[in-house]
């Protein structure tokens, strides 16, 4: 590639067919990233147009150049070259829908005053005509100046004549008189232009007024929220479940093939209990994230998450969020992760951040393990009211007491540290269209990726780090030892073994031993590895059942210590991904360890609090 | 004392005129945003939002001259969607209080 390709900015407001568009010109040959020093989402894509090297840039959904959200201030930025390693766009193919030409040529006046040639590519044609709308193209462009294409992207329609002009910007010419800046006279502008090229409006969307009258009716558009957000969970939850067990044992039966195959040794335990267990951690993860957001984007795209957005923002209007936050802690459900990534849809920075920062609290799958483990060993399995058991009734409580944690805070922090509104709420509810299967699938697959090199890069990092502290410094185990024993031994004098000893005097407020301060640190890479560690400073290898034996003959665990052990998993931060993806999603290092601290304190105090009440009690 | 009375006459004043916004009497053709009932349309005659939070209601498309309708409210009654320049947006009251409108009659 010796000769430099012709740079194409992309850009168009939300829902104007933006991405589709991108999609049917590139293929499925996106490069996703990140913008430096900004968390705003990077996708370009490369073609040859007539033997020459083309890059479309697909720039974040804009409704304006005036930029408000940070998404829109990278599209100013890019556009002006200012954002440094990015090369600007060299002209512009600005997206409009037919049927909304009204508002988007307030978006094209802004375009054509940058003094870039620009191409308009009048999207969703089908629709309009299916409204009943017509409008003349040509006069359209002989109207502005510029070369106008009309394309239904996911048929392929105006595909050809668009990939024509795209190869020669110097042939699009230029508007004879530049549209005014000023807003209001943009729109009188746009409206004069529109005046000489509709010839009929579209009529009213028949389809989505239909939907809309069931799906936004009081009671049955709740009873549907409610029966969607069920069926979410649940798909998260539940039905991920097969696929995350194969991806066990496959990792356990790596595992196990090479401590049995490679030599014995230094570099094998590095590579399976270090680099496999640790990566493969996180790897397990990999079919909720797919599921959750091949159905958020799903819900997305047909235009369903608007309306969810719709009927609970008054709900989370009451703790300063908006509808969309709503969306993203339910995904924190499964996992703080795509939780947090989900907040991307969010324009407003102040309640993206108050929602990723209360994200954590929310109950992830991560801690499932450990109160299972807790529960098991030490609620009776009794029942309280008819079918509804005890244990159950605990475990509903750790959930609800998550949940109202996270609105608590969220309530306190946007009236304290990031208190008022930076952007108005507002949101487009689009029309319902059935979302191309490919689009979708790029979608998924950005976000699917970006999880995979994460884990191949932080992860595996601190996922050696760990190893390191769970291995080294080794002593020698005392003759006459078993095998589970000696590992026992190791453990204790390890870096981490040692360093439960010193957090000792910290922990022993709440009841816990150095054991127990193994565990959290070893579950600073993840909830659940605490109950792995637990089992090997139990000296009981991998069977569930002998743990919990273990812990229960273990006089350390009595009930105000079980009590304070299960009310610190709720509060704690102890999850290095969330820690680097919000890290990723701030783009500083200052959140997440606020994020960390306050959530430590938080668990500390609550742990405190509850050791204590259940020692009074008992 | 005085500010309580003030307050509560204040109240009683909103509820009464919003009790009778549904057959609103000529005069009450300028109103606000918020105040139409689903299916009423009206045009804008200013816009009350300074700032930021003006601005981009302005460049959602929220110009004086435009024609919107009030199309329904959510479960809740809060927020409410407008169609407006062939789309349809969701404003909260809070926003669309400060939009001043002109009924247009059916």
């Amino acid at each position: 590639m010796s000769e430099s390709a012709l740079r194409l900015g992309l850009l168009g407001s939300p829902n104007s067919g933006k991405t589709t568009l991108f999609n049917a010109l590139t293929g499925l040959r996106a490069r996703v990233g990140n913008y430096p020093g900004v968390t705003v989402e990077r996708r370009e894509g490369s073609l040859r147009l007539n033997g020459r090297a083309v890059v479309v840039i697909d720039l974040p959904g804009a409704y304006s150049l005036t930029p408000l959200s940070p998404d829109e201030a990278v599209v100013a930025q890019v556009i002006a070259g200012e954002i440094p390693e990015v090369d600007p766009p060299q002209a512009l193919v600005v997206t409009a829908d037919a049927c909304s030409l009204d508002r988007s040529l307030l978006l094209v006046a802004q375009a054509l005053r940058l003094g870039k040639p620009c191409v308009l590519a009048v999207t969703m044609v089908d629709e309009l005509h299916a409204r009943g709308g017509s409008l003349d193209l040509a006069r359209l462009g002989n109207a502005l100046g510029i070369p106008v294409v009309g394309v239904v992207g996911h048929k392929g329609l105006g595909l050809d004549e668009l990939r024509r002009l795209l190869g020669d910007p110097s042939a699009w010419g230029r508007p004879h008189v530049l549209p005014p800046e000023d807003v209001e006279a943009r729109a009188a502008w746009a409206a004069s232009v529109l005046d000489a090229v509709v010839h009929v409006r579209p009529g009213r969307n028949a389809l989505t007024e239909a939907v809309d009258r069931v799906v936004l009716h009081p009671l049955a558009g709740t009873l549907l929220f409610t029966a969607v957000m069920v069926l979410f969970f649940q798909l998260i939850f539940a039905w991920a479940q097969p696929a995350m067990d194969a991806i066990d044992a496959a990792m356990g039966g790596l595992v196990g093939w090479m401590h049995t195959t490679l030599p014995a040794g230094f570099v094998t335990d590095l590579l399976a209990d270090g680099v496999v267990t640790g990566v493969g951690s996180v790897v397990i993860f990999l079919p909720q994230i797919l599921l959750l957001f091949s159905v958020l984007y799903l819900l997305e795209d047909v235009g369903y998450m608007a309306r969810a957005a719709f009927v609970v923002d008054r709900v989370m209007g009451r703790v300063g969020l908006e509808g969309r936050a709503f969306v993203s802690l339910l995904s924190s459900y499964a996992c703080a992760i795509p939780g947090i990534m989900a907040t991307r849809t969010i324009p407003s920075p102040k309640n993206r951040l108050v929602t990723i920062l209360v994200a954590p609290l929310m109950t992830c799958s991560a801690r499932l393990p450990v109160y299972a483990l807790l529960i098991a060993a030490f609620v009776p399995a009794t029942n309280v009211w008819g079918p509804l058991g005890l244990q159950g009734l605990v475990l509903l409580g750790l959930y609800l007491a998550g949940a109202c944690a996270a609105l608590l805070v969220a309530a306190v922090l946007k009236r304290t540290l990031l208190r008022g509104e930076d952007i108005p709420f507002t949101l487009e509810l689009p029309p319902y269209r059935l979302p191309p299967a490919r689009l979708v699938a790029s979608q998924v697959w950005g976000a699917a990726s970006a999880f995979l090199r994460r884990a191949g890069t932080i992860i595996l990092l601190v996922s050696i780090v760990l190893w390191f502290l769970l291995s080294f410094p080794r002593s020698e185990a005392p003759a006459g030892l078993s095998e589970s024993e000696a590992a026992r031994h190791a453990l204790e004098h390890s870096a981490a073994g040692r360093l439960g000893h010193a957090v000792e005097p910290l922990i022993a407020p709440l009841g816990f031993d150095w054991k127990i301060g193994v565990g959290l640190v070893a579950s600073l890479a993840a909830r659940e590895v605490i109950v792995a560690t637990l089992a090997q400073v139990y000296a009981s290898q991998d069977e569930d059942a002998s743990l919990r034996e273990a812990v229960r003959a273990d006089p350390t665990f009595d009930p105000p210590t079980v009590a304070a052990l299960l009310v610190f998993f709720v509060f704690a931060l102890q999850c290095m991904s969330t820690l680097a993806v919000m890290r990723r999603e701030t783009n500083s290092w200052r959140w997440p360890a606020f994020a960390f601290g306050y959530l430590l304190a938080l668990a500390y105090g609550a742990s405190f609090a509850a050791h204590r009440v259940v020692a009074t009690l008992s | 004392m005085e500010r309580l009375g003030a307050v509560s006459l204040l109240k009683l004043k909103m509820l009464f005129n919003f009790e009778n916004d549904g057959n609103a009497p000529p005069e009450a053709l300028s109103t606000t945003l918020d105040r139409l009932q689903p299916g009423d349309r009206c045009e804008i005659e200013s816009m009350g939002v300074e700032g930021p939070v003006g601005v981009r209601l302005e460049e959602l498309g929220f110009l004086p001259g435009t024609e919107v309708r009030m199309v329904r409210r959510a479960p809740l009654g809060d927020p409410v969607v407008y169609e407006l320049r062939g789309a349809q947006l969701c404003l909260r009251a809070r926003e669309a209080r400060s939009i001043h409108v002109r009924r247009l009659l059916r």
